[in-house]
């Protein structure tokens, strides 16, 4: 049994998944990201293995993708992580044809082909008003753990508008409804539906199809959801670890990349023997 | 070698000017490509194309706000610490409306040196806007003669017609080894070839891009055989570690039609009748900035480009704030996008180099490829 192990080293978390080659998942592993990043994907890669109940030397290759993914030393190959959630989010929905990434810094909407091809892309700007972090600021203001959020923005009565597009003046706005009075579901509310309507406009600039798949960290905010359902008035897909796609992407790619390898060494061999038969071959062409 | 000569002068591109000035030969700056340099050289004085810094603004934010955009900031700021003390004057058009407030910023905060203003009309056609846009560039020639106390004379003009044309024509050779197939020169020597020009006299241009055009004669740039053929389009591209850094996402510059680039040097002067008037219709007809030169013929510019090149994509690299260019953009694109050529839009504050931007050109090769390792 031949297995394959993706990476995906986020701002914030950084993730394994480890596939078989029938592209079943056979482990996979989560945890924080902090400073010295081979030291991070090792023992994200370890704990992984731990899952799979596999060893090391039982992978034939290893695919890292995310802002960290040029700073693992033992990889085979690195990819972006907009291309690794394309074919994740296919893998697991296949008719997606639209992918909203929210991550801790960034926020990408790409347009993707039915074999999970990017076709077009956008992604946010350097700040991070349109990404988790700036969740995480507010939940920090309004003294909620970031894993309440979700549940919280749902029981939303009465939402409240964050309409800066700067993430520190929006901070202001949260202050002010804080100092009115409101409630923190409808405050959280405001901040996931601030959230949806710029991901509306930039899956609209990257092309924005009937069947969406919403992935990343910030996929797993029940709240979240339920906002950009509303501002894209449709039902969106989500899987049940919606910030493992990125990782699950890297680990089908690894599988495709050794394939295609495979395939490359075995046309070589039949090409070397065919080379080998032909003197022969010839030689009887000739004598006809 | 003439590389290494390059990356040398870039180090520290007010370094030579300054040194002139020591030797007592008069700089202007000239801060946009509106400037008809010809004038300048033609009074013995040496153009100086001022193209702002990476680093931070802190001074001119008094002055200008971060709207109006990273390019205009950073000159001022240059202007406010001094770093261009050494220059007899500054030349402005109104090529921007950023670009244009230097002008009275300049008047304002720093008076010993002498500003001139070209008034540009707003887009360059029609007879109306011609007959405005030539006596500006007479007006700006009068200027020179006041501010020198020589005149113009038609021998002087030819002469340095002459130089700037042969720097044109080298440029353009230059060009076509880029898109060469396979290359004869690497797109990091180009753009730093043509940054070079911005800060040597056109002579010291001329000598070097002579040596560059001999030493690369016959020769095949190395390592470009897998390397994605791109093409580059947008008003400025200073940062010199954008190159490496597409390089590295497999891809290369295979043409461009930057402000700071082929959009500068492609047209020439008409050498033949009065030199005067021909260089204000080279001035009037060349490719140029967002919302000067009509659409059109922008747009053909860029296509030929293309063509040339064989392109397999576009990246845009656009100001940020700067909305001449963030307008056409869509129009680009889509009409791109019906020709099967995929574009990419970054937005610049003159550095490019972050993170994001590796991840946006890496994914941006790996579609035009067709895949991830295509």
């Amino acid at each position: 049994m031949v297995f394959v192990a993706g990476i995906d080293m986020g701002a914030k978390s950084t993730k394994a998944v480890i596939l078989d080659d029938q592209r079943r998942i056979r482990g996979s592993s989560f945890i924080r990201t902090r400073p010295d990043f081979a030291a991070i994907a090792r023992e994200v890669l370890d704990l992984a293995l731990q899952n799979a109940g596999i060893k090391e030397s039982d992978l034939s290759y290893i695919a890292t993708t995310g802002f960290g993914r040029y700073n693992v030393p033992f990889r085979d190959i690195q990819i972006t992580d907009i291309t690794c959630v394309g074919t994740g989010a296919v893998f697991l929905f296949p008719k997606t044809r639209t992918v909203l990434d929210i991550g801790a810094q960034s926020t990408r909407a790409l347009r993707v082909s039915e074999t999970g091809k990017v076709k077009e892309f956008r992604t946010n700007d350097k700040c991070a008003a349109g990404a988790g972090g700036f969740i995480g600021r507010a939940a920090k203001y309004l003294e909620i753990e970031i894993e309440d959020v979700g549940r919280l923005s749902l029981e939303a009565a009465k939402p409240q508008t964050i309409s800066s597009v700067c993430a520190v003046l929006a901070e202001s706005e949260i202050i002010n409804h804080v100092s009115a009075g409101e409630g923190v579901e409808n405050i959280l509310r405001g901040v996931h539906n601030s959230l949806g309507s710029r991901a509306l406009a930039l899956m609209k600039r990257a092309g924005l199809e009937d069947e969406v798949t919403f992935v990343g960290g910030v996929a797993r905010q029940k709240g979240m959801i339920k906002a950009l359902e509303d501002t894209v008035k449709r039902k969106v897909n989500v899987s049940d670890e919606p910030h493992m796609v990125g990782a699950l992407g890297a680990a089908l790619l690894a599988l495709r990349r050794l394939e295609k390898l495979q395939q490359d060494k075995r046309t070589e061999l039949r090409g070397l023997s065919a080379e080998k038969e032909k003197p022969q071959s010839s030689a009887l062409v000739t004598q006809h | 070698m003439v590389q290494t000569e390059f990356a040398r002068i870039l180090a520290d591109p007010l370094e030579l000017s300054r040194q002139w000035s020591r030797e007592g030969r008069k700089v202007i700056g000239c801060l946009d490509s509106y400037i008809p340099e010809e004038f300048i050289h033609a009074a013995g004085m040496i153009p100086l194309r001022i193209l702002g810094s990476t680093g931070n603004v802190t001074l001119a934010d008094s002055y200008l706000p971060v709207f109006a955009g990273k390019l205009a900031r950073s000159i001022l700021e240059q202007g406010l610490r001094g770093d261009l003390v050494h220059l007899a004057g500054v030349a402005v058009s109104n090529s921007s409306d950023a670009v244009r407030m230097l002008y009275d910023l300049w008047g304002r905060h720093i008076p010993q040196q002498r500003a001139f203003l070209i008034d540009v009309p707003a887009i360059l056609e029609g007879e109306t806007n011609h007959r405005v846009f030539r006596q500006a560039m007479l007006d700006f020639k009068d200027e020179l003669e006041k501010f020198t106390g020589k005149t113009l004379e038609s021998a002087a003009l030819r002469r340095s017609i002459a130089v700037f044309n042969e720097n044109r024509k080298l440029l353009k050779e230059m060009a076509s080894l880029l898109s060469a197939s396979p290359p004869r020169l690497s797109a990091e020597t180009y753009l730093d070839a043509i940054l070079s020009g911005f800060v040597l006299t056109k002579e010291q241009h001329n000598d070097l891009l002579r040596q560059l055009l001999e030493s690369s004669s016959g020769k095949t740039s190395e390592n470009t055989e897998k390397l994605v053929p791109l093409h580059v389009s947008g008003p400025i591209l200073v940062d010199r570690s954008f190159l490496p850094l597409v390089r590295k996402c497999g891809a290369t510059l295979a043409s461009e039609d930057l402000g700071t680039g082929s959009r500068y040097f492609w047209d020439e002067v008409d050498e033949v009748g009065d030199p005067v008037e021909a260089i204000v219709e080279r001035y009037w007809n060349k490719i140029t900035e967002s919302y000067k030169t009509p659409m059109e013929r922008r747009w053909l510019h860029l296509l030929n480009q293309i063509e040339r090149s064989r392109a397999a994509g576009v990246i845009f690299v656009i100001e940020k704030y700067s909305d001449e260019d963030q307008y056409d953009y869509p129009v680009w694109r889509d009409r791109l996008r019906s020709r099967g050529i995929p574009s990419l839009l970054l937005d610049s504050e003159l550095v490019l180099e972050s993170e994001q931007v590796r991840t946006r050109v890496q994914t941006f090769v790996e579609i035009v490829k067709g895949g991830a390792f295509s």
